[in-house]
């Protein structure tokens, strides 16, 4: 009890400190965790290993039930590519690094792996917190977070049994699709038909997701592979809506409390410290930090990505994993590891996650946007032409708003970094060009100062300021939606449209006629 | 290095408990009968498990999170009101239920010693059986569920007291009246320190401190949490027990406006550490000697479940609250503790009784939970049948409770959710037309503008929408831009049959909305662009 609550009040200033520092709670509580194990207080080591052994567990559910790959679907192949990518090459220059600081070939595998995974509870928190979810690269890095869940996932059971022989090693890895088999069986046919069933009443509910978890770990200890992957799998079969919801709201209180406990813990592993693991860790974050917003832009861009959209991406997926700890965890129990190199490894995800949201923010991007030798801009434009409409990221929403300008006569000209959109206008002959709407330099280039009008649907207040500065005496029509932002952008000249009101309306009348409706059929009572 | 047994055995727990729910859910066998059973059947029965440290640690955080579950559900003004009838009816429950069943223990032929351990482990009710029941059929808050609280805090004081004696009586002190006062003080004395400190971080620390963390709900739970962990800790160091430090870090938190939250985190918690619990509790019976002893068995276990519920009655018919509330009351009380257990196993260690006492005990508790578990479940029928039978009369209760509140009833309002800028324009707009409104969201800073009844919390969850009164609504409408949420509460709806119409703000959570069947879609952009067309006309931007 005493070390349960030790290790709580530790977590509990954790938090505290990642809210004060504005940085994700996972680097502070290792950190947290680290102080404690040198302070000694940090108890049983039984009780820590069985908090580890548990937080592992309901970790990797519950970054499993995330899994949804419908939430991705239309940009898979961008995922695809942008995901392997860092993944091979990450892994490669990993390696060599590893081997460089005289490590053997399986733990230099075992850091390359470590290295090449991104961190979804990291990205996923920043792109709530900015609302990016739904921007075309934010359902792109969701689907690379995704993708490299899966590929660690796969490749840590091969790795596990790797001593045993490669036959073993294949072995393992085809009884793991087989058990991601029964999991897809489950996610598409058995949950969908007990969810109504049996899950009336909360308690219930918990108790059979946490029978689904455990046994499918057990599965995996009878099979002889590693436990998260067992985890994990059970998470996936999980994922469907809207048994992902339930599981979710009732498990995530769970989760939230053995993974800080987790956390913590894990902390207190790293034991081992000197220069040697400081400069193998910088090193490695160095690696990490640098490599993958290059990569990510260069095959981003090629992929279809605007170089805004590239470049954030890169950006956002620049640091290391929380399951490159539950990877380097799992290789130190079985022993493929030593000590040094976990702590290495706890120290390189403390180091990149901390420095996560400050790495992602938009004047790290505009600075590089603007260091970018070649960026996608669209150079082939014909600049005599005078665009009497200039539309800013309109999407496919916007069709009715272009179909009425086009039908008018008007000369428009559509800016979108959504590659499928672009392509489509393309076939239908409306001038276009793919590229991040507030970039001046492609505002210059659509002669925005030059226009009737401009039409703005970007979303964040401060590229509508851009915009509104790129287009000199030019009015701007910015899509608004909430007040503060209406008047701010009032004040800087635009002629902002609030879509809450637009929509109140709308909901309002709908509201009217419904309730009539209702009172007419007699479903209830005039008032 | 790799030491999988308490994944094995809390796998095994986990798995065998939820297969015996789902049947116990087809007999309507309340579930914590269901989870003696399974430890019963782990047990006893088959010695598949042994309760190792782990266990015992996971069903110790049981108990602690139960009760700082309950006291974050009971306000401080709700429990003042109970405080006399709690300790009226626990004391006197006490000295009633120990006479009694020492007298019957001298009858049934049992030793003084062994009478006195007997008599004082039947004293003892079960805090957390009761409790748990209470929760689930969701009247910890009604009039009778709060006295049943506060008498058993009042037992767990006495139970303290005597477990304090017990210590005294296996020691080498003597037995005198000092040491008996000296451990009854000190019980007390702890009791009202740790108050103390409940209520003054209540009152100036806690407030301020959980209004900077709600910017978290993650951080918040976790401090939550923590509170009653340093708590218990606390209760511990006074030497009381776990139940009383984490109720009153509950209770301490309740008043906050953010309590609800927390409540909703710790829940799932406690379903799991609590399952463990009874589980364990059940694997830990020692039923094997108990053959010998099944006729004074059945003799104490009658005695509890009616002896028990009587001289309830008796006490509280005298502080003027309906039948209804006496009998419901009542019948909570119907059962023996765990501790009860731990009491009998002290006094074997002691040498004081043998081993025969102890499955006495076990089997006691066994029967009087599982039966009690029914008869709590069922209370309300239970009254019914015992009503018409005229015997209630005898009471002389008073036929209605003192100032029950009425329940503010909503009916035909619509629940509206997210307060962005599109959710406070609706409200304005629909309280302005005289629409019963309810606002929802998760940030308390976004709620303070809003002129309509607020709730603050998480809509997805099943508890902050019965707040909001979604069973009696008219509609429910979402502004929120979460897809999961939206999708979350039109499936709530659907289940619910009340029309809901959710902001469909991309075309890509259309498609799911349609699915689940929603009465109508905000489609904020389609109508933003509208109106962008419509203001380009009226400047004349572009032809008309």
């Amino acid at each position: 009890m005493i070390e349960i609550a030790v290790i709580l009040a530790c977590a509990a200033v954790a938090f505290a400190v990642a809210q004060v520092l504005k940085v994700p709670p996972v680097p502070v509580l290792l950190v947290a965790g680290f102080g404690l194990g040198h302070s000694g207080l940090s108890g049983d080591p039984e009780i820590l290993y069985d908090i580890l052994l548990l937080g592992v567990g309901f970790l990797l559910f519950y970054v499993g039930t995330e899994l949804n790959p419908e939430r991705v679907k239309q940009y898979r192949s961008v995922a695809l590519r942008l995901g392997f990518a860092q993944f091979i090459v990450l892994g490669l220059i990993g390696t060599g690094v590893a081997l460089l600081f005289a490590h053997d070939l399986l733990t230099a595998a075992y850091i390359a792996l470590a290295l090449a995974a991104s961190s979804t509870l990291v990205v996923v928190r920043i792109l709530q917190q900015r609302r990016q979810m739904f921007e075309p690269f934010g359902r792109t890095v969701i689907g690379v977070l995704l993708l490299q869940d899966s590929i660690v996932v796969l490749l840590l059971p091969f790795l596990y049994r790797l001593e045993d022989g490669l036959a073993a090693a294949l072995v393992a890895v085809a009884l793991t699709v087989g058990m991601a088999g029964i999991a897809y069986v489950m996610l598409r046919w058995i949950v969908p038909w007990a969810v109504e069933r049996l899950f009336a009443d909360d308690e219930y509910l918990l108790l059979v997701v946490l029978a689904v978890l455990f046994l499918f770990l057990g599965a995996t200890y009878f099979l002889n592979l590693p436990i998260v992957t067992g985890a994990f799998i059970a998470g996936v079969a999980l994922s469907s809506f809207p048994a992902s919801g339930f599981v979710r709201l009732q498990f995530s209180p769970l989760s939230d409390f053995f993974t800080s406990l987790f956390f913590i813990v894990l902390g207190t592993l790293a034991t081992a410290t000197s220069v040697d693991i400081l400069l193998e860790a910088l090193a490695f974050s160095a690696v990490v930090l640098v490599v993958t917003p290059i990569l990510v832009t260069l095959v981003g861009e090629r992929s279809g990505l605007s170089s805004r959209a590239a470049i954030e991406s890169g950006l956002l997926l620049s640091q290391t994993s929380e399951i490159s700890l539950v990877l380097a965890l799992n290789a130190f129990f079985a022993g493929s590891i030593s000590q040094d190199v976990l702590s290495t490894l706890i120290l390189v995800t403390a180091i990149t996650m901390m420095l996560a949201p400050f790495i992602s923010t938009d004047a790290v991007t505009w600075f590089l946007m603007r260091k970018h030798p070649f960026p996608h801009r669209p150079y082939h434009l014909d600049l005599s032409v005078r665009n009497q409409v200039v539309l800013l990221g309109v999407g496919r929403h916007g069709m009715a708003l272009l179909e009425t300008l086009l039908f008018a006569g008007y000369d428009i000209m559509v800016v979108d970094d959504d590659v499928a959109l672009i392509d489509d206008l393309q076939r239908n002959d409306v001038p276009c060009i793919r590229g991040e709407a507030s970039d001046p330099a492609i505002l210059k280039r659509v002669g925005a100062d030059r226009a009737d009008v401009v039409i703005s649907m970007i979303r964040r207040p401060k590229d509508n300021l851009k915009i509104l500065r790129a287009s000199g005496d030019t009015p701007v029509l910015v899509r608004v939606f909430e007040e503060e932002d209406e008047q701010m952008l009032k004040e800087a000249g635009a002629i902002p449209i609030s879509f809450s009101r637009a929509a109140a309306e709308d909901f309002l009348q709908w509201f009217e006629e419904w309730r009539r409706n209702r009172v007419e059929t007699g479903e209830i009572a005039a008032d | 290095m790799e030491d999988f047994s308490l994944i094995f055995d809390l796998g095994i727990i986990i798995v065998a408990a939820a297969t015996l729910a789902l049947l116990a859910r087809l007999i309507k066998m309340p579930t914590i009968v269901a989870y003696i059973v399974t430890g019963l059947v782990l047990g006893p029965l088959t010695g598949v498990i042994e309760v190792g440290e782990a266990i015992d640690i996971i069903s110790e955080l049981g108990i602690a999170l139960l009760l700082f579950l309950v006291g974050l559900e009971l306000s401080l003004e709700k429990i003042k009101d109970v405080g006399r009838v709690a300790v009226a009816a626990g004391i006197g429950q006490v000295v009633f239920t120990a006479l009694g069943g020492f007298g019957l223990s001298m009858v049934l032929g049992f030793g003084v010693v062994e009478a006195i351990f007997v008599s004082v482990a039947l004293t003892f009710s079960s805090t957390v059986v009761v409790v748990k029941l209470l929760s689930e059929k969701a009247e910890i808050n009604a009039l009778y569920g709060r006295i049943a609280v506060g008498i058993f805090l009042v037992q767990d004081i006495v139970v303290i007291a005597a477990l304090t004696f017990l210590a005294g009586l296996a020691g080498p002190e003597d037995l005198g009246f000092s040491s008996v006062a000296m451990g009854i003080g000190k019980a007390f004395g702890g009791m009202f320190l740790l108050l103390a400190i409940a209520l003054l971080a209540s009152r100036y620390v806690l407030p301020p401190l959980f209004r900077w963390l709600s910017r978290s709900l993650e951080s918040m739970f976790i401090w939550g949490l923590t509170w009653c962990f340093a708590l218990v800790l606390a209760a511990e160091v006074l030497e009381l027990s776990v139940e009383i430090g984490a109720f009153l870090a509950g209770i301490s938190l309740a008043q906050l406006p953010f309590s609800h939250e927390l409540r909703r985190r710790v829940h799932p918690l406690v379903n799991f550490f609590i399952a463990i619990f009874f589980v364990s509790l059940g694997i830990q019976m020692e039923v094997s000697a108990a053959q010998a002893h099944w006729v004074p068995a059945l003799v104490l276990s009658i005695f509890v479940l009616l002896g028990n519920p009587f001289i309830f009655l008796l006490i509280i018919a005298r502080f003027g609250y309906s039948e209804r509330t006496c009998f419901l009351t009542s019948v909570t009380v119907a059962q023996i503790s765990e501790f009860s257990f731990i009491f009998a196993a002290m006094g074997l260690s002691a040498g004081l009784i043998d081993e025969s006492i102890l499955s006495l005990v076990a089997v006691v508790g066994l029967v009087t939970i599982a039966i009690s578990a029914y008869m709590i479940f069922f209370n309300h029928q239970l009254y019914e049948v015992v009503r018409r039978t005229g015997i209630l009369s005898v009471f002389r209760a008073a036929s209605e409770d003192p100032d029950e509140e009425a329940l503010e009833a909503m009916e035909s309002h619509v629940i509206v959710v997210g307060m962005n800028a599109l959710g406070r324009m609706l409200v304005a707009r629909l309280v302005a037309a005289g629409y019963d409104v309810v606002a929802v969201d998760t940030d308390a800073r976004k709620l303070e503008t809003v002129e309509a009844r607020k709730i603050l919390g998480d809509a997805v969850h099943p508890e902050i929408l019965e707040k909001a009164g979604l069973g009696t609504a008219a509609l429910l409408v979402s502004t929120l831009q979460i897809e999961e949420t939206n999708n979350m509460l039109a499936y709530r709806c659907r289940l619910t049959g009340v029309p809901c119409s959710i902001h469909a703000f991309d075309r890509s959570v259309l498609e799911d909305l349609h699915a689940l069947g929603v009465s109508h879609m905000i489609r904020s952009k389609e109508e933003g662009l509208q109106e962008m067309i419509a203001v380009l006309r009226e400047r004349q931007i572009i032809a008309a």
